[in-house]
């Protein structure tokens, strides 16, 4: 596809969990699976903001009252999540990060920071907003398809993790809400989905040379803005996997592409869009449809209204598998809970008859061109229902609405809400400006950035490969630390050390390898620098510590008799085996031998040595 | 000149920046101009960076929209005043802040689900955070809410406060109403409105529910609980703020509350509340000379002097414990009484009931002819002593009305289940 042509142009937002106590209490920032100890319920209501008008996302949440339902902890979570005690002062480590990050990015900090109240009533905040402050601006990154401008760069705190949603009643925990975050936005520089991928993944890394951000499932969330030519932005939430980045831009692409055309026709077609609602209960009173009959026995109203210029588009594939009406239904059903509607673009069909489907299209007046729909609720619901799905019919004849949009497993997205405005932002007046003064930049160390610890790495004799693989790995710092503090062993032993020797104890001894900490590995490096063991006896030491974690490295190699041995001692043990084993000495069978003597002296020294001493035995 | 709330670029020497003037907080001293960017985040430039402010758009005034209220005949008419508090508080751009502007209409814009229960009349009387207030206050709501009780449409009075003082106010409202044909309630918020999460909303309904009831009582209406699921109806001069934030900071002391009452208008009665009387009676007449001392390890004795060298008529202590107070103050309380003095006993644990003799201590502090005040709260019995100090100056009358029971402040059983409620 030519991205040029379409005008393809898409931003990212990238959100970065910090590795340090909560942004405004003293909570360590830890998620948890085991038991709540409580759980709070809470309800939000829709209130204006600075400016005095009450931002659109805000009400679209209160059209649904629910009720909240916060779960906590007794000892990592306070009364500053549970909104029932004023905020305390800004992390400021975090904010520290945050200008390193900022720096590392070749951003400006401001002079001073103002922290906002961002209005978010999904629940998933239990004040009803989300503290967020802009603290520099004006950065990028290079590409390899050219500079992607950074733009805005924000401390943030982590909304409350969603846990379950049923029956009108949303269920959170706490222990994420307040999770220190790094937002950061760039401009729409971006012009194909591989760049964008390639943006995500730099900034990604650039990040990560903090050393003091979040590693695993969850800890960096992306969005992507994407429009295009004739289209409109869109937000595209909550994309974890960026393999998936270019997927995700391509869907949208055709998603608006499918969009503008539909607009085209409806505009064609005239489509005048009235919220006329009727009942056809009568029409369908002696219908054979179980649906239909279901509805009359529970007393429903069965209310209609027509689509005009609709016919035929409903069933339009748009995105991938989904159909327009799916799309309709997915924001019907987000605004009013109400599960689906039936369209004339699949009738005759659920037992409604051809003749049931014209005298519904005769009543209702629709032309070749119109569709329609109808709901079958009680007619307040009902009537709410079709409501929003004109205004939705609505957005359609002008173009792609401006969405934010959630990504489903396919890569393909439903919608989440209307894009918010301007207006949910203002002062957490609980706060005090926070100003950046030259003293405190000044004390901000920058991180080496990539390509300068490449470089270092491979002077210290990495590989490239090894050089890179360290530098992506989570155990970056944690392998430059312990190349400082151990210098009599070789880095290379340290890094493929820290890359590969989990895998290989689950291959060879299947054991669960999460228990190995990064004391572990400074135990074992250093009965290592001392001369202690032997390298051969790194991957058994760590494996049996996998297994008992509460165990020192020294005693492991104690309980497994794994202390390095001399070679006068290992010529001891040649000699007596050859001595035990005469006939095979004689016949010089090497590979025998060797294995005799490995089993005693396995993970004690190294192989190498060993097969050279037991030659020069044998050839005595 | 740019003012606050206009559209402005600044230029600095580096970038030029496009947003609206912020004002900057008053308190604060700042070299720095404050602007809302398009995203809506507010930024600092400092002031010396700055090389040109020029205005794009003047502020536009706000329109206030007029909302019309219908009157329902069905319903009874419930008065609401407000004095200011967190409950009517705003986002305050020039102290950073919060700060009551609230109008008593804005209540009805802010929750419209309190038609649901009752037509709302509604009058700002005061605009006041409640840390201000002082008796002068407690007598101008008192007349206020006099006057709207003797309208005949009217069934109940709502008052909105400020909840770190709310609970003076309503022990004071209770004894200078001997009788009261309809219910009083205080409400406040102790999250600002301005927020989805605001307690303001169900605090609302439910007292404008309290005040529709056939209650003769003046009551604190908050939270009852850290959810948002119902509020107590507290006895005015059985409760206390206990908790600096949380939204049920406000329990009953020594005493269940009244009632439970939820948002959706049911309300479950725990314990005998007084019946309206058919009238209702006003007494205004306090002595303000009174002081309220909390007592501590090493406090000094001259603390007693100094008010009865400026005069004070009246001196309650939160002793310790059962009443207790360091030994060598007793002496000092001793000439207070002799002087005519009336010096009232409480506790400062605010639990459980004070006792004049199970220690030598509380003997020799009894025979000062100082009060013990039973279970009443240090700041009940302060707002009492006012009130009995209007009535009179004999010693003797001071103590029978100190220790008789007038408005709920004395419960003579302290059940089990009292503590802690």
């Amino acid at each position: 596809m030519d991205y040029k042509k379409i005008g393809l142009k898409c931003g990212l937002e990238i959100h970065q969990q910090l590795d340090t106590h909560k942004l405004f209490c003293k909570c360590p920032s830890v998620l948890r699976d085991d038991t709540p100890h409580f759980e709070v319920k809470r309800k939000l209501k829709a209130v204006a903001g600075e400016m005095g008008k009450i931002d659109i996302a805000a009400i679209s949440e209160q059209a649904r009252e629910k009720i909240f339902v916060y779960e906590g902890y007794n000892d990592t979570t306070c009364l500053v999540e549970l909104d029932e005690e004023p905020p305390h002062k800004l992390n400021q480590e975090a904010l520290e990060i945050g200008l390193q990050i900022a720096l590392l990015l070749n951003m400006k900090p401001f002079d001073e920071i103002q922290i906002m109240r961002k209005t978010v009533i999904d629940g998933s905040n239990t004040s009803g907003f989300q503290r967020t402050a802009l603290i520099a601006e004006d950065g990028y990154i290079e590409t390899k398809d050219g500079k992607v401008r950074v733009n805005m760069l924000a401390l943030e705190e982590d909304s409350a993790r969603k846990i379950k949603e049923a029956y009108g009643e949303v269920r959170f925990r706490l222990d994420r809400l307040g999770i220190p975050l790094v937002e950061l936005r760039t401009e729409p520089d971006i012009f194909t989905p591989e760049q964008a991928k390639e943006a995500a993944e730099k900034i990604g890394l650039l990040m990560r040379m903090t050393g003091k951000v979040k590693r695993g499932i969850g800890t960096i969330r992306q969005d992507i803005n994407v429009s295009i030519k004739g289209g409109e932005r869109v937000e595209i939430k909550g994309v974890q996997e960026l393999n998936d980045i270019p997927k995700i831009i391509k869907l949208e692409i055709e998603r608006q592409q499918s969009l503008i055309e539909i607009s085209k026709k409806l505009k064609q077609r005239k489509a005048k869009l009235e919220k006329k609602f009727f009942s056809i209960k009568k029409i369908l009173e002696k219908s054979e449809s179980n649906l239909v009959k279901k509805a009359i026995e529970n007393e429903e109203e069965i209310i209609a209204v027509k689509l005009s210029g609709f016919a035929g588009l409903l069933k339009k594939k748009i995105q991938a598998e989904r159909y327009l009406a799916k799309d309709l239904v997915e924001y019907v059903k987000h605004f009013t809970g109400i599960k689906g509607f039936i369209h004339s673009d699949e009738l005759p069909n659920y037992g409604i008859s051809e003749n049931e489907v014209f005298q519904i299209k005769k009543f209702l007046n629709c032309k070749n061109e119109d569709a329609f729909a109808f709901v079958f609720a009680e007619k307040e619901l009902a009537e709410k229902a079709l409501s929003y799905l004109i205004d939705r019919c609505q957005q359609y004849v002008k173009g792609v609405p401006k969405d934010v949009r959630d990504v489903n497993d396919d890569c393909t997205t439903r919608f989440l809400r209307p894009m918010p405005g301007a207006a949910r932002m203002y002062p957490e007046t609980d706060e005090i400006p926070v100003p950046i003064t030259k003293e405190l930049l000044k004390k901000i160390k920058i991180p080496e950035k990539p390509e300068e610890r490449l470089a270092k790495f491979k002077k210290w004799g990495l590989s490239n490969d090894l050089a890179n693989q360290i530098l992506h790995s989570q155990d970056l710092i944690t392998f430059e630390e312990l190349v400082k503090r151990f210098k009599k062993i070789s880095p290379t032993i340290i890094a493929s050390t820290l890359l590969s020797t989990r895998d290989e104890i689950r291959k060879r001894y299947g054991i669960e390898t999460s228990p190995i900490k990064k004391r572990h590995f400074e135990e074992t490096f250093e009965l290592l620098d001392k001369g202690k063991i032997a390298k051969e006896a790194i991957v058994e030491i760590l494996a049996h510590l996998a297994a008992k974690p509460q165990m020192t490295a020294e005693e492991v190699v104690k309980k497994l008799k794994l202390q390095k041995i001399s070679i006068k001692e290992l010529r001891k043990i040649i000699n007596k085996i050859i001595d035990e084993n005469e006939e095979l000495a004689k016949n010089k069978q090497f590979k025998v031998l060797m294995g005799f003597v490995m089993r005693k002296v396995r993970g004690r020294i190294d192989g190498e040595i060993v097969a050279k001493e037991l030659k020069k035995a044998l050839e005595k | 000149m740019a003012k606050p709330g206009d559209l402005v670029e600044i230029v600095t020497k580096n970038k030029k920046y496009v947003g609206i003037l912020m004002p900057k907080p008053e308190i604060i001293k700042s070299n720095t101009i404050v602007i809302k960017l398009d995203s809506g985040y507010n930024i600092g430039i400092e002031k010396k960076k700055i090389k040109k402010i020029k205005v794009i758009k003047k502020a536009k005034k706000g329109k206030k929209k007029n909302i019309k209220i219908k009157q329902s005949k069905k319903l009874p008419t419930v008065s609401i005043l407000s004095t200011g508090g967190t409950i009517s508080s705003k986002v305050d751009y020039k102290t950073g802040g919060t700060y009551a502007s609230l109008t008593a209409e804005d209540f009805i814009q802010l929750e419209p689900k309190i038609l649901k229960f009752a037509n709302i009349r509604a009058k700002q009387i005061e605009q006041i955070m409640s840390e201000d207030m002082t008796p002068e206050h407690w007598i101008k709501i008192a007349k206020e809410v006099y006057k709207e009780l003797n309208k005949k449409e009217v069934s109940g009075v709502v008052i909105t406060h400020g909840t770190d003082t709310m609970h003076y106010t309503a022990a004071m409202l209770s004894f200078m109403f001997p009788k009261l044909s309809k219910p009083i309630v205080l409400v406040g918020a102790q999250r600002s409105t301005d927020r989805g999460s605001s307690d303001t909303f169900m605090n609302l309904i439910c007292s404008v529910i309290a005040a529709t009831q056939k209650i003769g009582e003046v009551m604190v209406c908050m939270h009852a609980t850290t959810n948002d699921d119902f509020c107590y109806l507290h006895r005015g001069t059985k409760v206390r703020k206990m908790h600096t934030s949380r939204r049920d900071a406000f329990r009953s002391i020594n005493q269940m509350p009244i009632a439970k009452i939820w948002p959706d208008g049911r309300i479950k009665f725990l314990i005998n509340y007084k019946k309206p009387d058919k009238t209702n009676e006003l007494n205004i007449k306090i002595n303000k000379k009174v002081a309220l001392i909390y007592v501590y390890p090493g406090i000094n004795q001259n603390i007693i002097d100094y008010y009865l060298n400026k005069g004070y008529k009246g001196i309650v202590i939160a002793g310790t414990g059962l009443g207790h107070v360091p030994t060598y103050l007793i002496q000092k309380i001793k000439k207070a009484v002799k002087k005519g003095v009336a010096v009232c006993i409480t506790s400062q644990c605010f639990y459980g009931r004070t006792h004049s003799f199970v220690y030598s201590n509380l003997r020799r502090l009894s025979q000062t002819g100082a009060i013990f005040c039973e279970d009443m709260l240090p700041e009940v019995a302060y707002v009492k002593l006012m009130h009995v100090l209007g009535k009179t100056k004999k010693l003797e009358k001071i103590k029978e009305l100190m220790q008789k029971n007038i408005a709920g402040e004395i419960n003579p059983i302290i059940s089990k289940d009292m503590f802690l409620v």
